[in-house]
């Protein structure tokens, strides 16, 4: 983590070309008009937890100097037309892969090889996903590289260790890449999204049922108290049916009518204390239902990267195709 | 899957020919991998606000219980005055910082409101507006409003008509009654998420609890017949069974932080009250000043009963809106000349020089002639008396004190004053108020902090202030309202604080103040009540008057200075058995509680 927001930090400061040392972990900066403004003269700064004091002011994520450099740069689109400059020559790590792929021929014998060396133009494109679910909400960062010889490369960290220099002449057709990339993100994702989607489901079905039975419970529950008042009505009047004395008789059914009097009015708020549960639940079962599942891609750069590759034919009909500045190594689509 | 594939803007840029630069790429991937990258275990907007607070380990841990476990709805229920409030807002504020909530209501009591707004803005960066009309529930994102505000029909509908991602209840066990306009309000608000918090989960009995939880996460804690079945052993639900599983559950919804149970040591508090005689004349100046206070304010209430009583005879006739206006207009200038009254006594009680400038200024309202001759001649004596043995008292302490001290006042004239005698004497001390702006007050902080030896403090501009680097408090002046004299001690008497605090009360013998001190306060031990319980204290008082009015009423009401005393014993005695149903709930709460839900379980 704090790799990255080390680098982003260097690189902002080379961009704008910043003067600053680095010593003993921190970071002495002086800044110029306009970003002194923002920032200050002189800034002191560390990654390190520990090298933080008064003076020295501790680095991490949500940090007012990177929440900046962030926001800025993440607010950018770009089109992109770069050339990797190797670090190192190529040849010779061709010459290890072939080492350890020893391709064979049918028999068994060992395959003989051409290489062939050329520099190709793979398509590039980063994008934001964000997946929101009931519980929670995902914002990756994806980049890409396909080529119509090879398949789609997903998230190549190598591409933020590069040098690159700019391309002079180049055609890009954006319409055409956006309909590329958009098929490639959307059949990158699918697993990925139609998981997320089933657990988003299961969560909101487990909700809706707890809730269900909460309800159902309560439903039950309000019943319960005009059953007891139904046995007491029935009660009385086999007691009265049983009684020896008219007068007995008589005083028992005066009671049984205030008892049936009594439950037509438990009857009459229990259908609404129904009424109110039903609601609720419906209200209740409508906020779960709120957590909508949903995700969103937005393109935030496109364009070509030029890259030096190696393509490996073998004698046994197989080719590869070899980008060792990314370490990209692919059979060949037919 | 929705898209944003930016064509335009990519079309434009080909037009442009703004191609990317090398290292503007490896800038933006940087920027979007570090922006995107989210690890549970951290807070990651701790980043902006760990520099104003002093983050507690179980505060930090709550926050991420919440965050990472609990199924989007919790209750915050730490013992006062372990920072719910805090964690509530590093909760909020990770939901915002990772984009899971953007529409946010907080709903409090309407004395919180401001206090929350303030604490959101200065602790956390987040500006929070306060709402009261129904337009403004739509017209912001992020709202607090007190809820008896957002209940009304016409703001409740408002209200409901949207989906909030964040509810956040402030004491929410104000939401155990099942029946209450509130509980039912609260229940039908559309919400994602929901925070409810409280330093007192049970009040009375265990069905509050239940009521409580099952407004958060209906049927959580299953119907309130099966919880009776599963947990309550008696009727009055005051004893459980199965302590053990009902724990377990609570303890995946609720984060309940004992003070014994975190490594926070609280100091302990030195209290000195110095009680100083008045010359005789200067005492009958000030007992002559409160018979005329006495007098206007008897003279208000006949009038306001008359008013009443012929108000209601006048009740069949038709009124146009322009009379009601000038009813209204007569009612409030009545309720404000009440407030002045009760503040003209405060103000003679805290020093004479500030009851003489106040005389003169409500001289200015009066009509009656015999009333301004009486005021005048009171204001003539008043201006005799140029020495103050209290502010003499004041610099004596802190020449002696050798330590910073930190003197509060109630009244911008007595700060005034206070500053001018210790400016005399050469004592450095600097003024903080509520006139002042946030930069000022930022600047004489940390001028006291660094330099100065006396801050000179009105109540209204050290709210929500830290200032544990002092442990030495002066009040020149007695807030009659308990919470205000917590809310002194609580700027240097919380957390971080080092040194056992020092707290010095003057006042004159034979003043209202002194009752209050030795009677009031003194009765129910205010000054070592720890921090946050007079809260609770005050909340079992059963009264819909403020306390100083309560206090000002008795005062008004006695007949002679025994009589005061009595008065102020009633008010002692109300207060004491609030103080003793307290204690009651706390033993309540062990029973239920016992090992924290949610919580640390260290000692």
């Amino acid at each position: 983590m704090s790799e990255i927001l080390q680098k982003l930090l260097e690189a902002f400061l080379e961009e704008e070309k910043v003067f600053y040392t680095y010593k003993e972990e921190i970071y002495a900066i002086t800044f110029k008009k306009p970003l002194s403004e923002i920032f200050g003269e002189k800034v002191k700064c560390t990654f390190k937890e520990t090298k933080k004091n008064e003076k020295v002011q501790f680095l991490g994520q949500g940090s007012f100097l990177l929440s900046t450099i962030i926001s800025k740069h993440r607010d950018q689109k770009l089109l992109v037309a770069l050339s990797l400059k190797p670090k190192t020559p190529g040849i010779s790590a061709v010459q290890d892969k072939i080492d350890e792929l020893q391709e064979k021929e049918k028999n068994g014998h060992i395959a003989t090889y051409q290489v062939k060396e050329q520099k190709i133009l793979l398509h590039f494109a980063a994008a934001e996903i964000e997946i929101s679910a009931a519980l929670q909400k995902e914002t990756e960062f994806m980049t890409l590289l396909y080529h119509e010889d090879i398949s789609p490369v997903i998230n190549k960290e190598e591409l933020l260790e590069m040098h690159y220099e700019r391309l002079s002449k180049v055609n890009i057709n954006v319409k055409k890449e956006l309909v590329d990339i958009r098929q490639i993100i959307e059949k990158q994702l699918t697993d990925k999204l139609r998981k997320k989607e089933e657990q988003h489901e299961q969560f909101i079905q487990q909700e809706v049922t707890l809730k269900d039975a909460h309800y159902q419970q309560l439903m039950k529950e309000t019943g319960l108290h005009i059953e007891r008042a139904r046995e007491r009505i029935e009660e009385k009047r086999t007691q009265a049916l049983k009684s020896r004395s008219f007068e007995k008789m008589y005083s028992l059914g005066t009671e049984k009518k205030k008892e049936e009097k009594k439950l037509k009015e438990r009857e009459k708020e229990a259908d609404m204390e129904k009424d109110r549960i039903r609601d609720e639940l419906l209200a209740e079962i409508e906020q779960i239902k709120n957590m909508k599942f949903r995700s969103y891609a937005e393109i935030i750069a496109i364009g070509v990267i030029e890259v030096e590759t190696f393509t490996i034919s073998y004698s046994n009909g197989k080719n590869y195709c070899y980008i060792p500045e990314l370490h990209i190594f692919q059979e060949k689509k037919k | 899957m929705d898209f944003s594939t930016n064509e335009e803007v990519f079309l434009q840029l080909q037009k442009k020919k703004a191609w990317t630069s090398p290292t503007s790429l490896v800038l933006s991937l940087l920027a979007h991998k570090a922006g995107t990258l989210e690890n549970i275990k951290d807070l990651l907007g701790e980043q902006q606000y760990k520099d104003k607070i002093q983050l507690l380990p179980h505060q930090k841990k709550a926050a991420l219980k919440v965050l990472n476990e609990f199924t989007h709805r919790a209750l915050l229920a730490d013992e006062v005055g372990l920072g719910k409030t805090i964690e509530a807002g590093m909760i909020l504020k990770e939901y915002m910082v990772r984009r899971l909530a953007q529409k946010i209501l907080i709903l409090t009591p309407a004395s919180l409101t401001l206090q929350w707004q303030e604490e959101l803005r200065s602790k956390f960066g987040e500006d929070f507006f306060v709402a009261t009309k129904p337009e403004d529930w739509d017209q912001h994102e992020k709202i607090i409003a007190s809820i008896d505000t957002a209940k009304t029909e016409r703001n409740s509908k408002e209200i409901c008509s949207q989906v909030w991602d964040l509810l956040v209840i402030d004491e929410a066990h104000k939401l155990k009654n099942k029946q209450s306009l509130n509980y039912k309000f609260v229940k039908k608000i559309p919400k994602q998420r929901f925070l409810m918090l409280t330093a007192t989960p049970l009040q009375n009995n265990i069905f509050e609890l239940w009521n409580v939880i099952d407004l958060l996460h209906p049927g959580f804690l299953g119907t309130s017949r099966q919880f009776k079945e599963e947990y309550i052993k008696d009727k009055l639900g005051l004893e459980i069974q199965q302590g053990e599983e009902l724990r377990k559950k609570l303890g995946k919804v609720m984060i309940r932080t004992l003070r014994k149970n975190t490594t926070i040591s609280f100091v302990d508090r030195k209290i000195e009250t110095v009680l100083l005689d008045y010359p005789t004349e200067q005492l009958k100046f000030y007992q002559d000043v409160l018979i005329f206070v006495k007098k206007q304010y008897i003279a208000l209430a006949k009038e306001e009963k008359e008013q009443i009583e012929k108000n209601e005879e006048d009740a069949e006739e038709v009124v146009s809106q322009q009379e009601l206006r000038q009813k209204a207009r007569e009612y409030q200038s009545k309720g404000l000349l009440g407030f002045r009254l009760i503040m003209l006594t405060r103000q003679i009680s805290s020093s004479l020089r500030t009851g003489v400038k106040a005389l003169e200024r409500y001289a200015q309202d009066l009509k009656d002639e015999a009333q301004i001759k009486e005021i005048e001649s009171l204001i003539k004596r008043g201006k005799q008396f140029t020495r103050d043995q209290k502010t003499e008292m004041l610099i004596d302490l802190i020449k002696k004190a050798k330590t910073k001290v930190i003197v509060f006042t109630t009244f911008l004239e007595s700060q005034k004053n206070i500053l001018v005698d210790l400016a005399m004497q050469n004592i450095s001390a600097i003024s903080f108020n509520g006139t002042m702006t946030l930069e000022e007050k930022e600047a004489a902080i940390k001028k006291f902090k660094e330099e100065v030896q006396v801050l000179v403090c009105t109540d209204s501009g050290s709210e929500g202030r830290n200032l544990q680097f002092a442990h030495v408090i002066v009040n020149y002046d007695l807030p009659w309202n308990p919470m205000r004299v917590e809310q002194r001690i609580g700027r240097i008497h919380r957390i971080g604080q080092t040194h056992d605090v020092r707290i010095v009360n003057l006042a004159f013998n034979d003043t209202i103040e002194a009752y209050i001190l030795n009677r009031l306060y003194e009765k129910i031990d205010l000054f070592k009540t720890a921090i946050g319980e007079m809260d609770l204290i005050l909340s079992e008082l059963k009264t819909s008057k403020s306390f100083e009015t309560m206090l000002f009423e008795s005062f008004v009401k006695a007949k002679d200075q025994e009589d005061v005393k009595k008065e102020v014993e009633v008010l002692a005695q109300q207060m004491q058995e609030a103080k003793e149903k307290k204690e009651q709930i706390s033993v309540l709460d062990e029973k239920v509680f016992g090992e924290r839900p949610g919580g640390d379980n260290h000692e």
